[in-house]
Parts: structure tokens; C-alpha cells; sequence
């Protein structure tokens, strides 16, 4: 009896342990984690999944609320780049390339202006409410609104 | 009918030549149907292999028109990328150069550059080492500077495609020399572009999954090649082809080399670059649809094919089953006429040609000896007593036995002889090239003997025989009848001379033919003309040598022929019927001069002979009373002369006429007796009153001892029965001497009795009244002695 008491014993603490460091886990990847941003000066509170590929892909140049929509990627080859295409739109970088290359040879559209740093797309999205960007979560601050987590 | 005006046509046709004969052949029913095969699958195959052949054209135009769209289209943009990539090399030319990096930051920020995702841009020094790049600087670059160096100064150096492991992308670098406003290499600058780019353009849509597009370069090196997904960097083309200078219009279609796919193929220099661009589309994708629809064509046409052979298939059995239907009812009909025609022209009971074709025949061959000169003959048969035959045997019998004589005849003649029935038991047989008494002789031999031989009809074995004559045209007539009939005389003749003969014709026969013909024409106004004699024979007692009687002979006073005795006209006159009113005329005439005699005191027994006709006739008692009324004749004095063999013709009838004649109270006679075969117990039953011995016995009486012994017999018999004996054809004493030594009555004949006509006969009675018991030999010497006429 005793033994089986401290068998399930055992077996609770273990799963109690490993739900810790789950939650733990799961606290520093909700702060990386990257989201879609708007300026605070935009009205736009939220946008679907869908609206924001489509922002970036080039297949809609406007919010849903019929206003200019800027796409600001950052710096060609940065990892907040590669974890935003894959993760948010999941697609990898050779898919992204191809894409844009058919659009740019067949003169249908231009990719996403890139900003050198972090700092500079907060800066950047912070004064242009027309822009959209993507960035981890705790480098968001007041000037930004997140629009898709 | 329609048949011989076929075979006419076709043979008119067949004779005009071979182009005809083609017509003929071809315009027979299997050969249309197969023309019209042959036409309708032509058209159907024809039509078809043009619509594919359209098909064809449309399909190669329109991917010709396609490939040269996507060649422009491929152009247009081509040229402008290129020219983003000079315009961008120009660009950092134009630059001050000191701080290269600087430059690049500036162009950046700017968005003067390309975009970074597919584009590079880095500045080198004129020795090859990077100053600074929109990448992370690598340790060298991958320009040839060398080849560079050799390029005239606005020329852009397009080099091969290099892999970069960094990040697994294939580059395609555009580099241009940087110089000194002097012409001295002052560095390298370069535009490296994501060499999948280039066919980025590539749209499954228009291009098909095996289409192409490609970029070569001045060197016949593709530097990036894309078909479907499948990309290629750096390849050789293999081949002039890709770089021979050829319209922009031009589309060739031939096969590519590394995957052996034909294409519809449109190659274009880039103006400004040293590059060539290529676009190809795949002829089996761009058919496709063409294709299919072709094979439905063929599909379909076959299907319609086969549907329309088997339609014609069935049409033609069709045709050929109503063309045979057709063809047997005609066959039919064609059977039917020839019967028709046979029953019209022959025999239905011999199959022997019949009267109305044997004369057509008959004619015919008539005609045939007059052109040839020969003679030809007819013979006319009967066969003899078929009457009889077939009144014994039965009509059935009667026919067969003709059906046997036919075959009989036909089986001894020529083939070219023509047997023919008439009708009845009549025939005629047709003999062409036949004059000669001999061979027709011989002929006649042969159908009397195939005639003659037994047959068995009805279980019973017949004999019959047949009698023939003949007439030889021209000779015995010029026309059919004529010869007809005088073949029909001359039968007549042999039938007259016993049957079972043969006579030709002859003038003799003619004439007495006419003679036959006018003895009936007078004899049937012999009656009228008052031209029949009575003359009178004596019947002298033997005892006292006294006339007792006398018998009534008929004779004819003919204009011409003078005196006639009976036997000679007697056949006519029972043929014709004549027998009863001469016989009655000759009865009525002797009990007259019977009469007339008794008034004159010369009461005689008046004997006058019957004939078979009148003794058979229903009326001759009713007629016979009449007469005794009429003339007053005393009844006893009159007696009737029957032959036996008239008794026993029909004995039972016989005696109940002899009855009704004994009746009226007339005596009975009986003729030429002896020579029938009457018993003696019928002989009592008769109610006669004299014998009349037959003259062949009084004849042979001298010699003869079978003579005596019949007369004796029949004397005692005549006696028993209380007859009167009378001896007839008497002609000498001693025959008198032997008759009075038998106690024989009365005798007539020759001798001492010659007949004579009623004057002279008188005379007789009277002078015997005047001399009586005397002999008077003389009283018969004014008649001529005429054995033939004596004795009737």
C-alpha cells in the first residue's frame, strides 16, 4: 500500500514539475514571441491572419478600413524576419523569395521596404500609422499596438 | 420476256467496247453497293482527314501565335529587369566612390537599390577584393576581372551561376568595370541577382507543365533554364540552333536535346545585353486538346463507318433477298405461261402436239420443203374398232391405250418426226424429207407392227391395229387442208381394205371418193327422183316346176351408172341412214304390185327381205300395218325374208317382233339359212313358216357330201316342223333333180329364175296361166345373165 501511495506520489510531483517548467517555458517564448503592429495613431485594432499576408505578400495595399497600409520588414537575412514568415505566415524565406521575385520580374509589385534595426521599426511604425510591421512582443511600448499575437 | 430483252441490252453493250463493259459491270446491284461504299466511306474519311488536318493547323497556329505572346511578353520583361540592374550599375558609378559603404547605406535608405531579397549589391576594388556589399561581405568576388577588363567600357559582363551554400540560392552576377576619367580601372561594381528570377515568369497556365524559358548567354550557356519546376543553371544548350539570328516571328519547333521533348521554340536576342532569351512550348501539351479531339474524330468516323457498311450490308441482303423473291415469282410466272402455252398446244392425255400446233407445225414444214425443193408427207391413223375398246373396257382403258399407241409410234420414227393426236383415236405423224413410197412404206410397216403387238389394259390382253394413209406434198396437195384431207381419204381407203393397212393417196382413190361422196348425195334423192326399181325373181315349186311366188328384188336406175344392185350401195345407205325409208319404199312398192297382180288374176306370194336396220327398227311393226292397211294387200300373201344371223343378233327380241308380225297375219321367212348358228330347239320356238336353204349349200350339193347332208337335214328338219323348204341360188337340172329327190318345196335361183322387172315378170305369170305345167326356159333370156346383181 505504502509503496503504491508513494509510487502515484512520485508521479504527481513529477507532472506538477514538469508543468512548471512548462509555464516557465512558455513566459519567456510569450515575450519573444513575434506580433503584428500598428502605430497607436491608427485606428485599426485588429487584423486576421489572412490580412496581414496579405499585407505583406503584396496582394492588398490597404487596411480593411480602406486605408494605406505600409508593410515594413525588417533587415533582409535578421532572424525576426525568418521567425515572422515562418511562424506568423508560415511560409519559409525560399517561398517568400520566389514569391516576390515572380511579382518584381513581372512588374506586379515591389517587396516590403526593410528598416537596418529594431529599434528603427519601432521608430518608424511608431510615427507612420499608414505602416505595419512586426516585432517580439517585449520590445513593444506605448507607441505601438499589437493588431495580430 | 423481260429476261431476253436483258440479255438483248447487255450484249448491244457489251459490244460497243471495254469502256461500256465497265459501265455494265459496275451497274450491276452488288457492284452499286459497293461504289456507294466506296463514295460514301470516302466523303465520311475525307471530311474527317480534313477536319484533323484543321485541327492540326489550329492547334500548331495557335501555339505558334502563344509562344511568340509569351516571347514578347518574356522580352518586355526581361529588358526591363536588365535594365534595373544597368541602371543600378550606372548608378554607383555615378557615385563618389571614397567611402564605398557609405554610398551603398545612402542608396539603401533611399530605396534606390533593388529589392534586398533578390538582389545584391557590392562594390570591389579593381584588384577583385569587396569594399562593401548590401551583404555580408564575403572574402573575394566572382567575377572573372580579366574577361571584364577586356569588354568595351559600357559593356556589362553576365557571369556563369554560382551556388551560394549560405543560403542555397543559385546567383547570376552583372558586373561593370569602374574607371578613371582617364580609362583606368578604378574598381568592379556588381549586381548579383537571384538567378531563379529570371524564369520567375514561368505561368503553368500558358506554359504547360513541360514548356520552357530560358536565358543564354553570348556562349551558348543557358544560365538559367526552367521547365515546369524543374530549374537548370549554367547548361550548355548544346547546340547552335539557340543563337542563329532568325525573325522575331519565327517559331521553330524541333527537339530539345536534354529531355528530348519537341517544342514549339522562339529565341530572341536582348537588345543592349549579350544575352538571348528563349521560350519553348511542349507540342504534345499545346496538341493535347487537338489531339483528343482528333481521336474522337477517328473514333467517331469509324464508328460511322462500320455503322454505314453494316447498313449497306443489310440494305444489300435486303435487296438481294426482294431481288430473288422477285426473281422466283417471275420464275414462276415464266413456269406458268409455259405451261399455259404447253396446255394450249399439246395433248393433255399423250403430250403430243394437238391439232391447232400441229398445224403451225405443219405449215412450217410445208414451208421449209417448198424453200428446199424436198418433198415431205403426212400420214393421217385411226385406230381400228377403239370404239369398241372403249365401250368394253372403259374410257379409262381407252386412254390408256392411246397413251401406249403414242408412245408406240414415237418410239419407231425419226427424231424430226412429228407425232400429233387429233382427238379421238385419231393421229397424224409429220414427215419432213420424205417423198419415196419406199421409206414411208417401210415407216407404215414399222407403226403397224408397233401397233399391232399386245398390250394389257384393264387385266386383260387387247390386240388392235390401225390403219394409215398417206399424202406426199407437193404431189397430193399444195395447201395444209388439202393434204389433210386426202391423207384422211386414203386412211379411209385402207380401213376399207380390211384395217390394219396402209393406202396412199391417189387420183384413183379420188375418184372413188367422189364416187362415195356423190352415191350418198343421190342416193339421198334416189327416193325422191323416183330412181328405185323393184325386180322380181321366181320361186318355182319342184314338183310341178309352177311359179308359186315371187321375191322382191331392189335395184337403183342410177342417171348415169345405169342399173345398181344393192350390195353396192347398201354400206352408204345403212350409213346414212337411209336403209329405213328405202326399205319401207321397197316394201309399200312390192304389196302395191301384189295387189295389182291379184286384180289381174295373177294371185302370187309377194316375199320381200328385211333389212337388219328395218328388223331392229321400234316402228317397223306399226309401220308395217300401216303399209297392209294402205295397200290392201292380202296379209297371208305377203311374206317378210329375215336372215338368221338378224335373229341372232338379239334372239329374245327377234322372236317377239316375229310374234307381232305373225300377228298381223304375215308370213315369216328365213333367209340364207344354214349359215348362222340357230339350235333346233329355238328354231321350233320361231313362228315362221319358211325355210330358206342358203345358196353356198345348193352350190356345192354334186360334190360335196357336208353340202348334202347340211340341205337333207335342213329339209327334214323343215319338214318335221311343217315348213315350207325353199332352195335358193339354184342354176342347174341336176341341182333341181337332187332337190326334188329330197322332197325339198319350192327353189329359186339362175336357174329358170332370173329377176326381171315387174312388166316382163307379168308377162311370165301370164304365159305360165296359158302353158300350163309347160317349161318355158325362154322367159328369161330378155335379161341379161348378171351373177353379181342376181343374187342379193
Amino acid at each position: 500500500m505504502i509503496s503504491g501511495f508513494s509510487h502515484c506520489l512520485c508521479v504527481l510531483l513529477a507532472c506538477l514539475l514538469m508543468q512548471s517548467e512548462g509555464l516557465a517555458d512558455e513566459s519567456s517564448h510569450k515575450a519573444n514571441k513575434m506580433v503584428v503592429v500598428v502605430s497607436r495613431a491608427n485606428p485599426v485594432q485588429s487584423l486576421s491572419k489572412s490580412q496581414v499576408e496579405d499585407i505583406f505578400l503584396g496582394k492588398s495595399l490597404a487596411f480593411p478600413d480602406g486605408r494605406r497600409a505600409v508593410p515594413v520588414d525588417q533587415a533582409e537575412g535578421s532572424e525576426e524576419r525568418g521567425r515572422f514568415y515562418t511562424e506568423v505566415l508560415g511560409r519559409t524565406a525560399a517561398q517568400i523569395r520566389t514569391h516576390w521575385s515572380r511579382l518584381v520580374f513581372t512588374g506586379r509589385g515591389r517587396p516590403p521596404r526593410s528598416v537596418g534595426s529594431r529599434e528603427e521599426l519601432v521608430q518608424v511604425i511608431a510615427n507612420d500609422p499608414q505602416s505595419i510591421g512586426y516585432i517580439e512582443r517585449h520590445l513593444i511600448d506605448g507607441s505601438l499596438r499589437v493588431v495580430l499575437e | 420476256m423481260n429476261y431476253s430483252t436483258d440479255v438483248v441490252t447487255s450484249r448491244t453493250l457489251e459490244s460497243v467496247g471495254p469502256g461500256a463493259r465497265l459501265f455494265e459491270r459496275l451497274s450491276r446491284p452488288r457492284m452499286q453497293f459497293f461504289l456507294i461504299a466506296l463514295i460514301l466511306l470516302t466523303a465520311l474519311w475525307g471530311a474527317t482527314l480534313n477536319l484533323v488536318r484543321i485541327e492540326i493547323r489550329n492547334a500548331e497556329q495557335t501555339a505558334m501565335v502563344s509562344a511568340l505572346e509569351i516571347a514578347g511578353t518574356y522580352e518586355a520583361q526581361m529588358i526591363r529587369a536588365l535594365t534595373e540592374i544597368e541602371h543600378t550599375l550606372d548608378l554607383v558609378a555615378f557615385m563618389d566612390l571614397t567611402n564605398p559603404e557609405q554610398v551603398l547605406e545612402e542608396l539603401s535608405v533611399n530605396h534606390l537599390l533593388p529589392p534586398a531579397i533578390l538582389f545584391a549589391v557590392t562594390i570591389a576594388a579593381a584588384d577583385g577584393v569587396p569594399l562593401a556589399s548590401t551583404r555580408p561581405l564575403e572574402a573575394r568576388i566572382y567575377v572573372d576581372i580579366a574577361e571584364l577588363s577586356l569588354l568595351p567600357e559600357e559593356q556589362l559582363l553576365v557571369s556563369q551561376p554560382r551556388f551560394d551554400e549560405s543560403n542555397e540560392q543559385w546567383w547570376l552576377d552583372f558586373s561593370r568595370m569602374l574607371r578613371t576619367p582617364d580609362g583606368e580601372a578604378a574598381g568592379v561594381t556588381i549586381v548579383s541577382a537571384d538567378a531563379e528570377y529570371f524564369v520567375s515568369g514561368y505561368e503553368r497556365v500558358r506554359l504547360g507543365a513541360r514548356g520552357m524559358l530560358g536565358l543564354l548567354g553570348s556562349d551558348g550557356i543557358f544560365r538559367i533554364r526552367r521547365t515546369g519546376d524543374s530549374i537548370a543553371y549554367g547548361v550548355p544548350s548544346g547546340s547552335d540552333i539557340w543563337l542563329e539570328t532568325r525573325e522575331d516571328s519565327a517559331v521553330t519547333i524541333f527537339g530539345h536535346d536534354w529531355d528530348g521533348e519537341a517544342r514549339y521554340t522562339s529565341t530572341r536576342p536582348i537588345f543592349g545585353f549579350p544575352l538571348t532569351l528563349a521560350v519553348g512550348l511542349s507540342v504534345t501539351e499545346q496538341n493535347a486538346s487537338a489531339t483528343a479531339r482528333i481521336e474522337t474524330y477517328l473514333v467517331r468516323t469509324t464508328v460511322v463507318s462500320i455503322l454505314l457498311l453494316v447498313l449497306l450490308y443489310i440494305l444489300g441482303r435486303l435487296r438481294r433477298q426482294l431481288h430473288r423473291s422477285r426473281t422466283k415469282v417471275l420464275k414462276e410466272q415464266i413456269a406458268h405461261t409455259r405451261q399455259i402455252e404447253y396446255l394450249a398446244f399439246h395433248d393433255g392425255l399423250t403430250g403430243l402436239p394437238n391439232r391447232s400446233f400441229f398445224t403451225k407445225l405443219l405449215q412450217q414444214s410445208m414451208a421449209e420443203a417448198r424453200r428446199s425443193g424436198k418433198p415431205m408427207s403426212l400420214m393421217f391413223l385411226d385406230l381400228d374398232k377403239f370404239k369398241s375398246i372403249n365401250d368394253t373396257l372403259g374410257h379409262d382403258a381407252g386412254d390408256q391405250l392411246l397413251q401406249e399407241v403414242a408412245i408406240r409410234i414415237k418410239g419407231v420414227l425419226r427424231e424430226s418426226d412429228v407425232v400429233a393426236r387429233l382427238g379421238g383415236d385419231e393421229f397424224v405423224i409429220l414427215l419432213p424429207d420424205t417423198g419415196d413410197e419406199q421409206p414411208l412404206t417401210e415407216a407404215s410397216r414399222k407403226i403397224l407392227d408397233a401397233v399391232r403387238s399386245s398390250y394389257m389394259l384393264a387385266g386383260q390382253e387387247i390386240r388392235t391395229t390401225i390403219s394409215i394413209g398417206v399424202s406426199v406434198y407437193p404431189h397430193h396437195g399444195e395447201d395444209e387442208e388439202t393434204l389433210m384431207k386426202n391423207a384422211d381419204i386414203a386412211m379411209y381407203h385402207a380401213k376399207e381394205r380390211g384395217r390394219n393397212n396402209v393406202r396412199f393417196y391417189s387420183n384413183h382413190i379420188y375418184t372413188s371418193s367422189l364416187e362415195r361422196m356423190s352415191f350418198e348425195t343421190n342416193l339421198r334423192y334416189a327416193l325422191e327422183n323416183d330412181e328405185l326399181r323393184l325386180f322380181y325373181q321366181g320361186k318355182r315349186d319342184l314338183a310341178t316346176g309352177k311359179i308359186t311366188g315371187m321375191e322382191a328384188l331392189l335395184r337403183w336406175q342410177h342417171p348415169e351408172m345405169g342399173l345398181i344392185v344393192p350390195r353396192q350401195f347398201i354400206n352408204i345407205a345403212e350409213e346414212s341412214g337411209l336403209i329405213i325409208p328405202i326399205g319401207l319404199w321397197a316394201l309399200e312398192a312390192a304389196c302395191r304390185q301384189s295387189v295389182v297382180w291379184r286384180k289381174q288374176g295373177l294371185p302370187f306370194n309377194m316375199a320381200v327381205n328385211l333389212s337388219a336396220a328395218q328388223f331392229g327398227d321400234d316402228e317397223l311393226i306399226k309401220d308395217l300395218k300401216a303399209i297392209l292397211q294402205e295397200t290392201e294387200i292380202e296379209p297371208g300373201k305377203l311374206e317378210l325374208e329375215i336372215t338368221e344371223s338378224m335373229i341372232m343378233n338379239d334372239l329374245p327380241k327377234a322372236i317377239g317382233v316375229m310374234h307381232q308380225m305373225k300377228k298381223l297375219g304375215v308370213r315369216i321367212a328365213i333367209d340364207d339359212f344354214g349359215t348362222g348358228y340357230s339350235s333346233l330347239s329355238e328354231l321350233k320356238d320361231f313362228p315362221i313358216d319358211t325355210l330358206k336353204i342358203d345358196g353356198s349349200f345348193i352350190a356345192d350339193i354334186e360334190g360335196s357330201k357336208e353340202s348334202q347332208g347340211v340341205a337333207d337335214a335342213i329339209i327334214a328338219m323343215g319338214r318335221t316342223l311343217g315348213l315350207v323348204i325353199v332352195a335358193e341360188g339354184v342354176e342347174s337340172s341336176a341341182q333341181v333333180d337332187y332337190l326334188k329327190s329330197r322332197v325339198c318345196d319350192e327353189f329359186q335361183g339362175f336357174y329358170l329364175n332370173v329377176p326381171m322387172p315387174s312388166s316382163q315378170f307379168e308377162l311370165l305369170l301370164r304365159s305360165q296361166d296359158w302353158l300350163s305345167g309347160a317349161e318355158s326356159k325362154n322367159t328369161g333370156t330378155a335379161v341379161v345373165p348378171n351373177t353379181a346383181a342376181a343374187i342379193l
